[in-house]
């Protein structure tokens, strides 16, 4: 089979001494900055681009890669350790991660993240090499009226998702819709809720509402109860999980990487749609369902698996169509072009060796990535046993840093101290930022996919129903809000969020 | 008005003569990765290494390019802050009613970087196989044609507006969020037709995964040679983006000479010109003040469009 014939290719090309250091050059920088709260690979890549004007393309490639998926290993370590996610595939994996943190488990949180993106890493590479052209018509499949189908889907899981009263998640997500419609309308080009302030017309970025009400929101509240968090760290050992975490992490990676697969090669909102989606699914089927936000395995391994199954597979639309999925990729495209590479369908048959040797080096940096965080996973911990009051100002000035890094402006820094205090208001209401931040995502995706799809069929609804694939998944969205609506269901689900 | 621009020099003589002696910043009003960004670092890549500087792009995202175009011109006019202008600048002025600065008046042109043409594609399925026959098609099915664009205001947006406008056709306008997901949806068959960057889109039109129709600049291109330009069928049509660097009102003269003098001999050179081809951008050389006239027609000309075509943004 000529599979083989090509990943050997590729094998040749990324294990080249020079290609290798790449990788881990990558690896290595993609780590560092996902831990760095707010500072993600779209501005460190960005950075780098005049640095690879100079490299062979592939070596480039390959480097941009490593970042960009390394990131997705990092990001994990800063929402575990201390419950700040800086990107929205990890917002997640906070919520279980950090609880197993705060109960002296965070090596087995932390390695639990990485075997679990590795398992999904590895599975993914395979697709992409043995699937990657019939995948993307797949990705061209989704129309408007799927694209709106599936956010229902998303949202309708998210309310699944939410902890606690099921008023204050609904509250949630409407006030981050609502927050999701500050900006510029796409269709009409009018500027909705911005008071005539130029910074707010391409509405809030995600990161300056989930830096704010998870890293200042969160630091205000602890620091009200310090002395109950510095005990918890003391204990801290076993950095390996046990064999009865294993067995608990099979079933969810696995789901976690099919469904994260799935979403990945969906442009756009698909990483962040997966692990989402992976948490909900997992809170529905899985047997420990009692445990969810208090400190469940499963709600580690499950999002992370997705959201690095996701990360990788939105290579696919890139490399086989030339359309970004999400800035890091628009970002690639550009080193691409630079590098005198047309993306799109010819890549494959004109540049083998480019194509097979960045695929080979995403398994070969998935290794890597494994073999620098396992044994740095002590060092990690050791960064939350640093005491409280100096790990603070430290996590804010990176939060800071971050945030004003991605558009050099000041006033994302400002809106980031609002959206702080707005955290800690709705920490002391008992009311979660997840859901607030799905909605916010997925809100103004909706608007535009569901305009877009009535646009296109001169306003008749019945498009959402006459077309399968988004037929199918609205029966699955009315399946779920039946299930959460059921006086049957509703008791379990008490049940489950009952505090001991 | 750019004579008397130029002559207001500030900053003393004293001060040009060893321009520049500390690193210069070009902003890009827009977020790194797109067109403007690579083209931003490419020109400036080759001003620090020709006037031995470095040249820092700084990546002001937002508002349309209005945030970034505003921090540039309201920067110090000694040399040290650049903008890397482009055709939104040129639109802005109309789509935009409330803009805290005049483009035109507070800037000071540099020189023209070079001009990217869009193509008039469609998905294989539609019947319309030649120009003609596509404004054939839409003239007989009013606001049935649906076609997809990369955001109210863009350049693509004006390109289809001012077609529809020569071409007496009415075609849906559906917008996206940028030229990715436009070409997505015009590859997967959801939308018709669109108005693409010759960059994105030659790949698709060279596998037959999109079909083109026309280009929007004043001539064929040499990479495209089968495919017609628009005007040819609709006279005196051309609609190209352009790029340039334009410095804040009252920069010295001197000190624009200077760059207006290295950033042409960049244009010149095989590497950058076949940089800036993989692009689809065509170099265009230009004096500051034949910059200066180009601006102030295309000013000119998108306002037209635009208020014929009643696009908004407020």
């Amino acid at each position: 089979m000529d599979i083989f014939a090509n990943l050997l290719l590729g094998l040749q090309t990324s294990m080249t001494p020079v290609n290798l250091l790449y990788a881990l050059i990558g690896c290595f920088l993609g780590t560092a900055i996902g831990v760095l709260p707010g500072l993600g690979p779209a501005a460190t890549i960005a950075m780098l681009l005049p640095a690879t004007f100079a490299m062979p393309p592939v070596t480039a490639l390959i480097m941009l890669a490593g970042i960009f998926y390394g990131a997705q290993y990092g990001g994990s370590t800063t929402a575990i350790l201390v419950n700040l996610p800086g990107e929205t595939s990890s917002v997640v994996t906070a919520l279980d991660g950090h609880q197993m943190a705060r109960q002296g488990k965070a090596g087995r949180a932390l390695a639990t993240a990485a075997l679990a993106s590795f398992f999904a890493g590895t599975v993914c590479t395979l697709l992409i090499a043995l699937f990657a052209p019939p995948l993307a018509e797949v990705a061209l499949k989704f129309g408007p009226a799927e694209y709106f189908s599936l956010m229902v889907l998303g949202l309708i899981a998210s309310i699944v998702l939410a902890h606690g009263s099921i008023l204050h998640a609904l509250g949630m997500i409407v006030l981050g819709l609502l927050l999701g419609l500050i900006g510029t309308d796409v269709n009409s080009g009018l500027q909705r809720y911005t008071f005539d302030l130029p910074e707010l017309s391409d509405g809030i970025g995600f990161v300056i509402v989930a830096m704010g009400m998870f890293g200042i929101g969160e630091i205000v509240a602890n620091l009200q109860q310090e002395a109950s968090r510095d005990v918890s760290i003391n204990e801290v050992k076993g950095l390996w999980p046990t064999k009865q975490d294993f067995r608990r992490m099979v079933a969810p990676t696995l789901r976690g990487t099919a469904l994260g697969s799935i979403l990945g090669i969906l442009p756009g909102g698909g990483a962040a749609l997966a692990s989402f989606g992976a948490y909900a699914l997992e809170k529905k089927v899985s047997r420990n369902r009692h445990e969810f936000g208090k400190g469940a395995i499963e709600g580690v391994a499950a999002p992370e698996s997705a959201n690095n199954a996701g990360a990788q597979m939105s290579f696919i639309p890139m490399l086989t169509l030339g359309i970004p999925a999400n800035p890091v990729m628009a970002l690639m495209i550009g080193a691409m072009i630079i590098q005198g590479i047309q993306p799109g369908p010819s890549v494959m048959t004109e540049q083998p060796a480019l194509f097979w040797g960045l695929i080979a080096s995403m398994w070969i940096g998935n290794l890597m990535l494994l073999v620098l965080n396992l044994p740095l996973i002590g060092m990690w911990v050791k960064m939350i046993t640093i005491p409280y009051r100096y790990l603070f100002p430290m996590i804010i000035v990176f939060c800071a840093i971050g945030v004003f890094s991605l558009n050099n402006a000041h006033f994302d820094v400002y809106l980031m101290a609002l959206f702080g205090v707005i955290g800690y208001v709705f920490k002391k209401l008992d009311c979660e930022p997840a859901p607030l931040l799905l909605g916010f995502i997925l809100g103004p995706m909706m608007e535009e996919f569901l305009r877009r799809a009535l646009l296109l069929s001169k306003g008749d609804p019945l498009v959402l129903l006459t077309r399968p694939i988004s037929a199918g998944m609205l029966a699955l969205a009315l399946i779920l809000l039946a299930l959460v609506l059921l006086p049957s269901f509703s008791v379990t689900r008490e049940e489950a969020f009952q505090e001991e | 008005m750019i004579a008397t621009a130029a002559s207001g020099s500030r900053p003393g003589l004293a001060a040009t003569s060893d321009y520049p002696s500390k690193p210069v910043k070009l902003i890009s009003p827009y977020a790194p990765g797109g067109a403007t960004d690579i083209i931003a670092r490419l020109i400036g890549q080759r001003l620090s290494e020709q006037l031995k500087a470095p040249f820092i792009t700084e990546n002001r995202a937002g508002g349309g390019a209005n945030i970034g175009t505003e921090a540039a011109l309201r920067s110090p006019a000694d040399g040290y802050t650049l903008l890397l202008a482009s055709t939104a600048n040129a639109a802005n002025a109309t789509l935009y009613p409330k803009l805290r600065f005049n483009f035109l008046a507070d800037s000071t042109p540099v020189g023209s970087i070079g001009l990217v043409p869009n193509i008039l594609v469609v998905h294989p399925d539609v019947p319309a196989k030649t120009l003609p026959e596509f404004i054939e098609l839409a003239r007989k099915n009013p606001g049935a044609t649906s076609m997809g664009l990369p955001g109210n205001g863009s350049p693509q947006h004006l390109a289809a507006a001012l077609f529809s406008q020569m071409s007496k056709t009415d075609c849906l306008f559906v917008q996206y969020q940028g030229g990715g997901p436009v070409l997505k949806d015009l590859i997967g068959g959801h939308v018709q037709a669109g108005f693409a960057s010759s960059v994105s889109s030659t790949a698709s039109i060279k596998s037959g995964t999109l079909r083109a129709l026309g280009v929007t600049s004043a001539h064929r291109l040499p990479t495209l040679p089968d495919i017609p330009a628009i005007g040819e069928h609709i006279g005196g049509y051309e609609a190209t983006n352009f790029y340039g660097l334009v410095a804040p009102k009252g920069t010295a003269e001197t000190i624009v000479a200077r760059l207006s003098q290295e950033l042409n001999a960049a244009l010149g050179e095989t590497d950058a010109i076949s940089k800036l081809d993989a692009l689809g951008i065509s170099p265009v050389a230009m004096s500051p003040s034949a910059f200066g006239s180009f601006l102030a027609s295309e000013t000119k000309k998108w306002g037209e469009v635009i208020k014929a075509a009643d696009i908004r943004m407020e």
